[in-house]
């Protein structure tokens, strides 16, 4: 009955809306350009070798599971200049997603999976955003697995990817291209060096907002392993 | 019945005035109604509009309308291809023709990126007042615990809104409030995203970008040929499309294809009709003449009624019109009586005589149609009242079309026969006929209330919306396709009343709160209060932040400030004392105050009305079951309520069928003995006894535009036995088979304009034209076997 449609779709008359989603959108983009380049660089050791992109994805499959130490420092613009928030804490990062365990100066965690980030506190509370029905969270899902299977072009199909090396040192920039990625964020820088094993290895990711503030993520002590303990498949349990 | 006095006196001029004052008169009604409303008279094409309004509180009721006014003209388009590019710019395309166009109030395809900086303001400046339910609780319940939260989510890698303001925000406010406002966002169903600045989704491998747009009035005159809906058909239809599908939704589409089926509806049913009774009248009278006075009369009453009708109501719903052309068998009613004896009554000399021999029973006829028709206009119910009218002043066009102005036609001198006569053959044996009748007429009472009585159970007064209109084609395709791609099918809402914006927010906070227990939270719904909340929500709010000013220095520190800056923000929190984010105080920027515009309906007659929409209603009953108790609380859900509303209207209008039937009796008592007088009276009753029969046989339910089709029959069933029983009285002139042959064909050219309404595909016009047909030839059939006189 036409009745139904009378009602139907009239949130979509507002923009304000779809601002709000946009900016989830705009989150869930940040995490996902994170992780996928996280995923990209970390899966790439390989750079070492002939240090282009398109070698580094050959290897992408080779090492499912990347962990180690993190420090983020965040540099926060106000109206009375600027401030860093640092923390530190572990990574893991896999097929499944990111997980986040901050240790300090607050213990906390994020996980993130193509699907949902949910946030613990220390005292057990979470809190969880859901995005399996926000079909930009699923093609940005779709766009990680192309990824993973070293497929570059869908990262050459959202930035426009600048690489570049120095010695035993690369590095990448990446442009947004979309508008709506281009509003928040400035360009994502991703550094690293050619480890001992003659493989690649990221030390850092420094993601510029338009704003002026920053995020820096630098890593250490970087293990990688074949597969996830049982301890860590528990974070993506559904 | 009398000697016509009056009559003797008047000559054909007097009758072509009289004729004349009733069409100019109507005619001048119009021009100065045309005039005074500034030419705002419309035809009405909204299929809802045709049921009856809700039986629910006025104000409720206004408040309701009111919404449907808000979303009723809103139209979607979904551009669909496999790459989002060529659906971004098919959409694009599309947009850029449609923009600008008088049929559009507005158009969107592009969502503007600056607003965002404006959205974190706002939520910057109310963050005090803004805090959910969950937050308040857990502050009161432990505001360290909130503190550490909120120390949590500055070092975390993500945060949704930016940092700027964390010295004049150490607690994230802010950001729990955006996360709360996401989650309300999120809750109310929106499954499009912004994609490249146009509003997208992706499903199944194909990319969907939507163009919104809300129809001006000139583009919603869907009787119009230029009007908003056939404009997007056409430029689909030959603009560049980039190998697009596009999907429509929206009340509009629906109502645009019901409007022109209704439209082909009323040319196949008139076309049909009209040519049959043409066929007919050239076999009969054998010349064009009859044929081109009837159907001009049909015109000329047609457009009367359409003209009084308008000029009346200023709206005409464009089922009034299908409805009215089953004027066409009522009007030629008339005709055939005067042609009949113009033709075939050597007796009568003169257009006069014929007329004063007419004049009786035509006159009762009319009485007696015209009083059905009038107790008709007292429902409570528009299309009723239109179609009352429209049939009162059609018939009474035809009448005096009948009465003035064919007596102007000279009467043929030679060949004044009738050859189809020969078919009424007067029956000699009065007794055996007399038999025959009464046996007939005992059968039908007998077949009839046995009938009932066996199948009393398939007698129920039940209207059921869901039958009356089926999506089908591609109307039901893309409204399949768009709840799939959208997750979005409200059927029914909550209407919120309070005494001021404070108590009618109040009050759905509280339903909010009873939805959320009703679901586990699991239930979707948009409402005003989860972005603007009630003041006590806020006072709430705010009595809660003051427990964290204690943990201020602290927090402070904790971030890397100066712990004096606590004295600053209790300083701040303390300036805005008494400011409360409030939709009737402007305090809310007009970007909120639209996207929320369809659940705040505002102040209506001193009373403020908020709505609450679910995305998707399992079971409206126990819906209504939870507000049955608040007086100002009503769940809205117009499928079932519209039918339970029909229901009671199905009852009234058996209740005026009651009235009517007394009145008429009395009426009768007047002109006729008590024998003929019950006589007379007894056809409406074998009428509704055979199709009650008929429809308990069948198991069809005795529904709203059955039991009005009845009250219709109840006018023109009369007709036939007034005319025989004229026809009794002037027994000896020569004319007892002249009359019944005349009924005869009247009966047969009505019962083809209701029998061509009974095969149409549109279930209440269906419903009407079948009981019609049934009540039509039941009275036919029945007065027949009454006549003594064939």
């Amino acid at each position: 009955m036409d009745l139904r449609c009378k009602s139907l779709f009239y949130l979509y008359e507002s923009d304000f809306f779809c601002l709000m989603f946009r900016r989830f959108t705009m989150k869930n983009l940040k995490i996902s350009a994170l992780v996928t380049v996280l995923l990209v660089l970390a899966l790439n050791g390989v750079f070492a070798q002939a240090l282009s992109l398109k070698s580094v994805c050959g290897d992408l499959a080779a090492n499912p599971v990347t962990k180690g130490d993190f420090t983020q420092t965040k540099t926060v613009v106000t109206s009375k200049g600027s401030r860093e928030l640092k923390s530190t804490g572990k990574f893991l990062f896999c097929l499944d997603g990111i997980v986040w365990n901050t240790e300090k100066p607050l213990a906390s965690s994020m996980i993130i999976t193509p699907t949902k980030i949910t946030q613990i506190s220390a005292n057990g509370n979470k809190n969880t955003i859901d995005g399996k029905d926000n079909p930009t969270f699923a093609s940005i899902a779709s766009s990680l697995t192309a990824v993973f299977s070293g497929d570059l072009s869908k990262l050459e199909e959202n930035f426009t990817v600048d690489f570049s090396v120095q010695g035993t040192e690369w590095k990448i920039s990446l442009k947004p291209k979309s508008a709506a990625f281009s509003k928040s964020i400035n360009s994502i820088f991703l550094s690293g060096n050619v480890n001992a094993s003659k493989k690649a290895q990221m030390n850092q990711i420094e993601i510029v907002e338009q704003n002026g503030g920053a995020i820096k993520y630098s890593f250490t002590n970087q293990t990688i392993s074949k597969e996830l303990s049982s301890d860590e498949k528990a974070y993506f349990a559904k | 019945m009398k000697k016509h006095t009056l009559l003797n006196k008047l000559n054909n001029k007097h009758f072509v005035g009289i004729w004349a004052i009733f069409h100019i008169g109507l005619l001048l009604f119009f021009g100065i109604t045309y005039f005074v409303s500034r030419g705002n008279l419309v035809i009405d094409a909204d299929l809802f509009n045709m049921f009856p309004k809700s039986f629910n509180e006025e104000s409720i009721r206004k408040a309701d309308e009111k919404l449907t006014e808000l979303t009723g003209q809103n139209v979607f388009v979904l551009v669909a291809n496999e790459s989002f590019d060529d659906a971004k710019a098919a959409a694009e395309n599309l947009y850029n023709k449609l923009n600008g166009s008088s049929n559009f109030k507005s158009l969107s395809l592009y969502s503007d990126f600056n607003d965002f900086d404006e959205v974190v303001e706002l939520l910057y400046k109310y963050r005090f007042n803004l805090l959910d339910d969950d937050s308040i609780q857990m502050i009161e319940n432990s505001p360290e615990d909130f503190a550490g939260e909120a120390l949590m989510t500055a070092y975390s890698p993500f945060t949704v809104l930016p940092l700027d303001n964390l010295e004049e925000d150490p607690f994230m406010l802010s950001e729990t409030i955006a996360n709360h406002y996401l989650n309300a966002v999120q809750s109310s169903g929106i499954a499009m995203n912004v994609k490249d600045g146009v509003l997208a989704s992706e499903s199944d491998g194909l990319w969907y970008v939507m163009l919104r747009g809300i129809l001006s009035k000139k583009g919603a005159a869907l009787a119009s040929s230029d009007n908003g809906i056939s404009e997007i058909y056409n430029l689909c239809a030959t603009e560049e499309n980039f190998g697009s599908r596009y999907i429509f939704s929206g009340t509009p589409f629906n109502s645009h294809q019901s409007s022109n089926s209704a439209m082909k509806e009323i040319t196949i049913i008139s076309a049909v009709s009209l040519g049959i009774v043409i066929i007919m009248l050239l076999v009969v009278f054998r010349t064009p003449l009859p044929i081109i006075c009837s159907v001009g009369s049909i015109l000329v009453s047609i457009l009367t009624a359409f003209i009084a009708t308008l000029a009346v109501f200023h709206k005409m719903h464009i089922l009034t019109l299908v409805f009215g052309t089953s004027l066409i068998g009522s009007c030629i009613d008339y005709s055939l009586h005067y042609f009949t004896h113009n033709y075939g009554n050597k007796s009568m000399i003169s257009g006069d005589e014929i007329r004063k021999h007419l004049v009786s029973g035509l006159s009762m006829a009319i009485i007696s149609s015209g009083i059905c028709y009038i107790i008709l206009m007292f429902a409570p119910f528009n299309l009723l009242k239109q179609m009352s009218m429209f049939s009162i002043v059609g018939l009474i066009s035809s009448y005096l079309t009948t009465l003035c102005l064919y007596p102007l036609i000279p009467v043929p001198k030679n060949d004044r026969e009738i050859k189809m006569l020969k078919i009424m053959r007067p029956v000699n044996n009065q007794r055996r006929r007399q038999l025959i009748g009464r046996i007939a007429i005992t059968t039908l009472f007998v077949f009839s209330i046995g009938s009932i009585l066996i199948f009393n159970k398939n007698i129920a007064i039940h209207n059921d919306l869901n039958k009356l209109y089926t999506m089908k084609g591609k109307i039901l395709e893309d409204r399949l396709e768009t709840v799939k791609i959208i997750k979005y099918n409200p059927t029914g809402w909550f209407i919120i009343r309070g005494e001021s914006e404070k108590d009618a927010l109040e009050k759905e906070e509280r339903l909010c709160k009873q939805l959320d227990e009703y679901s586990n939270g699991e239930m979707g719904y948009i409402s005003t209060s989860k972005f603007v909340p009630s003041e006590t929500h806020q006072q709430r709010s705010r009595d809660a932040f003051e427990k964290l000013l204690a943990l201020a220095p602290d927090q402070y520190e904790a971030l890397g400030f100066d712990p004096s800056m606590a004295e600053d923000l209790e300083q701040m929190f303390h300036e805005t004392d008494g400011e409360y984010f409030a939709l009737s105080k402007s305090t809310v920027p007009s970007y909120l105050s639209s996207a929320i515009s369809t659940a705040w309906l505002g102040e209506m007659d001193g009373k403020y009305y908020t709505v609450v929409m679910p995305n998707i209603i399992d079971d409206a009953d126990a819906l209504t079951e939870m507000v049955k108790d608040e007086k100002d609380i009503f769940f809205i859900s117009k499928l079932s309520d519209m039918g339970k509303d029909l229901d009671k209207l199905t009852l009234m209008v058996l209740k005026f069928f009651a009235i009517s039937y007394l009145f008429m009796f009395v009426i009768l008592k007047f002109f006729y003995s008590w024998k003929q007088a019950l006589k007379i009276i007894s056809i409406p009753l074998l009428i509704v006894l055979i199709t009650a029969a008929f429809f308990a046989i069948f198991k069809i339910n005795l529904e709203f535009f059955s039991v009005t089709g009845l009250i219709l029959v109840f006018g023109l069933g009369l007709d036939y036995i007034i005319y025989m029983m004229e026809n009794e009285k002037n027994k000896g002139k020569n004319t007892n088979t002249l009359e019944p042959f005349a009924t005869l064909l009247s009966f047969v050219t009505t019962i083809v304009s209701f029998g061509a309404l009974a095969l149409s595909s549109f279930q209440p016009v269906h419903l009407m034209g079948l009981s019609i047909f049934l009540g039509l030839a039941s009275a036919y059939i029945s007065t027949m076997f009454y006549d003594r006189s064939l």
